[in-house]
């Protein structure tokens, strides 16, 4: 790497100890030369394997050991565990902490990530003391948590039924709890998995124990001392053991308002292709608040999956911290994948609302195919339904064909 | 680098093909093959990622 060029010890902070922080801390312990390394996490647990939130860690078939991920020995890196990021002061080189100390950098990567979105009404009257029934799966906690309130079987009920949504449903439902998921849309995975993706999960929803209240709006809930209710627009009352809110995220970028950051209208932090936020040299942003120049869609582009802020941790920080004949554009084909009642789908590349999308393979009434996604003529990604033994070969595809859609 | 593949825990997810395809392949039958298990210096950011990745964290690297 580029360390070599450095004289005196550099200072690399990173803000977030997720996916893309983690990456990023641990592929800045491979460099040359002397760097310090700060990473500024608010999640108090160590890292851990957060695709599991959603599956073994909610199943009670993985504890938090089994899930604990490698993380570099504390003389390479110093983790401020528990600690928020308040503001950058890019001036002076420095992150604020909410415990008021200031963490000079000579590099910085932002990888802050995104927060739940918030329900808009929620009532308790569940004294603080008192266990917890609304969760949202944002960490290691709250699965673990939510696993307790449901051991002998229990009754959830699952606020959205988009990917996550989706994914607890078929977790829990796979262990013999009673699960009610709702969704105001009709085709709640069409966004994250396309129109015959989409269908084919709501299938296995139907064919499930999951009772799928599509069209519905959650009003209010209320937690109470031992069971959860969530009223619908129109007057019904749902009532379980728990409530998971899975409605999707947002960036945790408010706080970099006042710092001259550049930010888009939804909040996420504009960076070059490179993954350099736009105006500074020094300072990088990687994973789901990252919109980035992308070379491959020829857009500003933000993915919010847990492999693409793994990648981008490890790319962000390789650049912020090389001089700029060394940089190289953040290019990765992004690949999410999700499990399904027992089912497996994977989508590599990308996709847009405005999509075509054509079988490759199989067919969906058999429910196991590979769709393809393609935009003006050319294929962006691909859709694989229990057919991971093709993955390399549709990955190959997509490596070979230009894939912009631009 | 080294990598090496617990196949007791692996359950042919391919999330490792789909990162590292140099150097993990599925099989016809759906199965996990190592293509390479001494890792070229080229791949093994790749190689690394496939290890975090894997939803059975079956991948074994050693530096």
């Amino acid at each position: 790497m580029t360390g070599d060029r450095q004289v005196a010890r550099s200072r690399l902070v990173v803000i977030g100890g997720s996916a893309a922080g983690a990456r990023a801390a641990q592929t800045a312990t491979t460099f040359d030369g002397d760097w310090q390394i700060d990473v500024i996490s608010a999640d108090p647990d160590a890292p851990y394997y957060r695709p599991g939130l959603s599956k073994q860690l909610l199943q009670g078939v993985w504890d938090a050991d089994r899930a604990a991920q490698p993380t570099p020995p504390a003389d390479l890196v110093t983790w401020h565990r528990g600690m928020t990021a308040t503001a950058v002061d890019t001036d002076q080189r420095q992150v604020r902490l909410d415990n008021g100390d200031g963490l000079p950098f000579d590099r910085l990567v932002i990888a802050s990530g995104c927060r739940p979105r918030q329900l808009s009404s929620v009532h308790t009257s569940t004294p603080a003391t008192r266990a917890q029934r609304l969760f949202e799966v944002a960490r290691i906690s709250d699965a673990i948590d939510i696993r307790r309130l449901l051991a002998g079987g229990g009754h959830a009920l699952v606020i959205g039924a988009g990917l996550i949504g989706s994914e607890v449903a078929s977790s829990l439902a796979a262990t013999g709890t009673q699960v009610t998921m709702i969704e105001p849309s009709m085709t709640p995975l069409a966004r994250a998995l396309g129109p015959l993706g989409d269908e084919v999960c709501r299938a296995w929803h139907d064919a499930s124990t999951v009772d799928l209240r599509l069209g519905s709006t959650v009003e209010t809930v209320t937690e109470m001392d031992d069971k959860v209710e969530v009223r619908l627009t129109g007057g019904a009352v749902l009532t379980g053991d728990v409530a998971i809110s899975c409605i999707g995220v947002v960036p945790d970028t408010e706080w970099l308002s006042s710092s001259g950051i550049p930010l888009d209208p939804t909040g996420a932090v504009r960076c070059d292709e490179n993954l350099l936020v736009h105006g500074f040299e020094n300072i990088a942003a990687a994973g789901d608040i990252a919109s980035w120049d992308s070379v491959r869609t020829g857009r500003p582009t933000r993915v919010e999956h847990w492999l693409t802020a793994v990648e981008q941790g490890a790319c962000a920080v390789k650049n912020v911290c090389a001089l700029a004949p060394d940089r190289e554009p953040f290019a990765e084909l992004p690949m999410f994948w999700t499990e399904q009642h027992g089912h497996l789908l994977h989508f590599i590349g990308h996709h847009l609302p405005q999509t075509d999308w054509s079988v490759m393979e199989g067919t969906p009434h058999d429910q196991q195919f590979v769709a393809a996604a393609s935009h003006r003529g050319v294929t962006t990604g691909y859709l694989l339904v229990d057919l991971a033994r093709r993955l390399g070969h549709y990955r190959q595809e997509l490596t070979l064909s230009s894939s912009s859609i631009g | 680098m080294r990598v090496e593949v617990d196949l007791g825990a692996c359950r042919n997810y391919a999330i490792c093909v789909g990162i590292a395809p140099e150097t993990f392949e599925l099989d016809e039958f759906g199965l996990l093959v190592v293509l390479q298990s001494e890792v070229p210096a080229g791949e093994e950011e790749r190689v690394r990622d496939a290890a975090l990745a894997c939803p059975t964290q079956a991948i074994l690297v050693k530096e």
